[in-house]
């Protein structure tokens, strides 16, 4: 599907983030810039000699800003969603319009693990109880009720999941809304929060990037990992859109634009889903500006350091590319990957670099990967558009074309 | 942007405890067939309450264990579907189909299997492996595979909404044009992971499900599954194929009260039935019949009928509602997957099923509930109601014609 088909614009006009740097847009934006990673040696399990690097985000670094009585009972996915959402709603000037004009939307791969694996671990006790403050934090809506309640918002809302391209998903479905009328703008936040089980779990898959106590096997830029495996993150990202022409009558501050945003759904075949990978993105690079037969813009790459799909993902780009010259970047080495965050994060970081005029990136060549490369800085004039790839293991495929200016 | 495109109903399939495939469900809950029972297929003694509803099985046919449950039963209603809309399995792979599917529990059944093996540290590469199956997308990602859908897929999560938030992306996405037809799949099953969770909040009841009756104390627990074909009207005209009902329009709000419990004024719930009628171009007198969510709390209860009576003033009297959570108990994010193929169901039989256990009146509670009994009449406007933790409250408009 794609987004264009209905021939309608969207605008960005705010947003906001909680993440591994703490709570706002500028402290995110200022540590990407500088290609900063915030990672932590943890052991994956008990009683295993290795360690993985997972980038958490601190809850003492962001407790203030919410309601004591939201956040009383709220976990901590619920409340990196409502502060992220809160700033985006905040630097969109659309907080004071009416309960009913903004409606939200979440996007998340495992909200509400935490507490189900508590509660899944209590009953493998023969006396094992349940508390329900517990089990009223293993809904998997709780954030999306928890951003209303803090918000006061009472329109559109529902939360919806497609693993790690949750977020594009959620962009998707939230632009629809605006266009048939269901909300005036929409506030769309990707949101995820690690769990011990879920690090122990995908580490016993063999999916993380090991560490060696000694700190053999160690990957060489301390700060920027993910070649040998991935490293796993948290945190929420927002946005709020509006119509463009809404958004433009009313004099709003301009982030960005949605240009396109192409989904598809594959499994199968190597061959097919790297045609399928390369088929979303084409969808999005057909409307990337051109100016003197260069491409304005950049491709940020799902690249996540998981072999299987970087290199899907590689050959996909080869694919698409060709001869064309278009910088290639992994967000990811920076914040881990962050499963139903991370497109919105990767949305974010684009929007930082339209304002910035700059490209706060760390570069993930397209035609041979090397993730120990230096982080590099895309030039300003690149900085007129970017695709976002969000490509999930689970067979969901989805691109977002973001642009600065209306260039089509 | 004006909706383009008229969304017809064209298949519909059901698996819940009173009846696998949906003539045997709806001939059951005609009939008022209670379907709540004693858990069988885990232990309850550690919990205040011990029934539950759980799906049977065709006879012949190996029940699945627990972590394939899930799919079994959402393949099981999806032949059916297909099946109805005349599309086999090669037919469907040419379509241009999205597949929306809609749960709450999603695949817990994985992460209870792995905390019941003997000492995690003895876990294996493969028992860490069968986690893959635990997040809340992997059910539609077995279902793509399976049905090579390849124009996109969806889990909605919106807890006891899911189904009626999945039915409003696929409306929107057929009448704007941007595919021709959207497969919706509620599923969800019972586990002890739900039934502690709700044993803890003293929310189940202690046998059957009462909805609306003075002494009922709580819901009761179930499992099941429904799918619904949608697609548009001209689409399936090119088809030569014939509608059951139509989707004609959806509302979701939310009320911002409290995580837990609904806010008693009905007016978000209200509010969400209002933007469904509104956006199917009808009006509350033309509304035949609602199926409530109606789960047998004490406060959900109180909240639909005030949120009723909010919305249809006296026309509220003169409306059948009822709960087929009394025959079936709540399946959660499957439940309003099977109200909207109830309401599709009702409208071709003119019938509307029962709220069984309605003995004593609630004085709160003092609509038209069609108490123990289903009644014969003509359905052709139906509104199917769904609430969930988190204040959401949402609306499906079915009706008989497009007109």
């Amino acid at each position: 599907m794609r987004f264009s088909e209905l021939n309608k614009k969207i605008a960005i006009t705010g947003m906001g983030s909680v993440s591994v740097f703490g709570k706002g847009i500028d402290v995110f934006s200022r540590n990407v810039e500088q290609g900063q990673g915030h990672f932590a040696l943890m052991a994956p399990a008990q009683g295993s000699n290795v360690r993985v690097r997972v980038s958490l985000a601190d809850e003492q670094e962001f407790s203030e800003g919410l309601d004591p009585n939201t956040s009383r009972y709220a976990t901590k996915l619920s409340k990196m969603a409502a502060l992220a959402g809160k700033e985006a709603l905040a630097m969109s000037g659309m907080a004071c319009h009416g309960s009913k004009d903004v409606g939200v939307l979440v996007g998340t791969a495992l909200s509400g693990t935490v507490f189900r694996e508590s509660v899944c671990s209590a009953l493998s006790r023969p006396t094992g109880r349940v508390s329900p403050l517990k089990a009223s934090r293993c809904v998997p809506n709780e954030s999306v009720g928890t951003i209303c309640l803090e918000l006061g918002l009472k329109g559109y809302n529902t939360i919806v999941s497609s693993f790690a391209s949750s977020s594009v998903d959620a962009l998707f479905q939230a632009s629809l809304a605006i266009v048939t009328g269901k909300a005036r703008a929409m506030l769309v936040v990707g949101a995820e929060e690690l769990s011990p089980f879920v690090i122990e779990s995908l580490w016993g898959m063999g999916l993380l990037e090991e560490i060696a106590v000694d700190g053999s096997g160690q990957s060489g830029s301390s700060n920027l990992p993910q070649k040998h495996g991935l490293c796993l993150g948290e945190g929420a990202a927002a946005v709020l859109l509006e119509d463009a022409d809404s958004a433009l009558n009313r004099g709003a501050d301009i982030l960005g634009f949605i240009e396109e945003i192409s989904i598809r759904s594959s499994s199968g075949s190597s061959f097919k889903r790297v045609k399928t990978m390369a088929e979303t993105m084409k969808d999005c690079l057909d409307r990337v500006p051109v100016v003197d037969d260069v491409l304005l813009g950049y491709i940020s790459a799902n690249a996540n350091g998981d072999r299987v799909m970087d290199g899907l993902e590689r050959n996909a780009l080869r694919r698409l590319l060709g001869q064309k010259s278009l910088p290639v970047t992994a967000l990811k080495r920076a914040l881990g990957e962050t499963f139903g965050a991370a497109g919105l994060f990767q949305l974010v970081s684009a929007l930082c670099g339209f304002k910035n005029r700059g490209a706060p990136l760390l570069e993930w060549p397209g035609q041979k990967v090397d993730a120990e490369a230096p982080p590099t800085v895309i030039s300003e004039p690149r900085m007129k558009s970017a695709i976002i790839n969000n490509f999930s293991p689970m067979g969901n495929y989805s691109s977002v074309l973001t642009t600065k200016e209306v260039f089509v | 942007m004006k909706l383009l495109k008229k969304v017809a109903i064209s298949g519909v399939g059901v698996s819940s405890p009173i009846g696998t495939g949906k003539e045997e469900f709806f001939v059951n809950l005609v009939n008022g067939t209670d379907g709540i029972c004693p858990i069988a297929s885990f232990d309850t003694s550690r919990f205040s309450t011990h029934y539950g509803g759980e799906v049977s099985w065709v006879p012949g046919r190996e029940t699945p264990c627990k972590e394939e449950l899930p799919l079994a039963l959402a393949t099981q209603v999806m032949d059916e579907a297909l099946l109805e809309a005349g599309l086999s399995v090669e037919q469907l792979k040419k379509q241009n189909c999205v597949l929306v599917v809609a749960s709450a529990v999603g695949g817990v059944s994985h992460l209870l299997a792995v905390n019941e093996h003997q000492g995690r540290a003895e876990l294996t590469k493969a028992d860490y492996g069968r986690l893959l199956a635990y997040p809340h997308h992997a059910l539609t990602d077995s279902l793509v595979r399976k049905y090579s859908i390849s124009n996109g897929a969806l889990t909605n999560i919106s807890a006891c909404t899911a189904s009626n938030a999945a039915i409003g992306y696929a409306y929107d996405l057929i009448a704007c044009g941007l595919c021709d037809m959207a497969i919706v799949v509620g599923v969800d099953i019972l586990t002890p992971f739900e039934y502690a969770c709700f044993d803890s909040y003293r929310a189940l009841e202690k046998k059957g499900c009462r909805p609306f009756d003075n002494n009922r104390s709580g819901l009761a627990l179930s499992e099941g599954a429904a799918a619904l074909v949608l697609e548009a009207q001209v689409h399936l005209k090119q088809r030569k194929k014939r509608a059951k009902a139509f989707l004609t329009g959806y509302g979701l709000t939310n009320d911002a009260f409290d995580i837990t419990a609904p806010d008693p004024s009905g007016h978000s719930a209200a509010e969400a039935m209002r933007i469904a009628l509104e956006s199917g171009g009808k009006h509350i007198h033309d509304v035949d019949y609602i199926c409530a969510h109606g789960t047998g709390t004490k406060l959900n209860d109180v909240a639909e009928t005030a949120a009723i009576k909010r919305l249809f003033g006296n026309q509220a009297y003169q409306i059948p509602v009822s709960s087929i959570k009394s025959c079936i108990g709540h399946t959660n994010g499957a439940a309003a997957a099977i109200s909207a193929a109830t309401c599709v169901l009702s409208i071709e039989a003119g019938v509307v099923p029962p709220t069984i256990h309605l003995e004593v009146r609630d004085e709160s509670c003092d609509l038209d509930y069609v108490s123990n009994k289903a009644r014969k009449t003509e359905v052709s406007v139906c509104l199917s109601n769904a609430y969930a933790f988190g204040g959401q409250c949402s609306s499906v408009l079915i009706t008989k014609t497009s007109e």
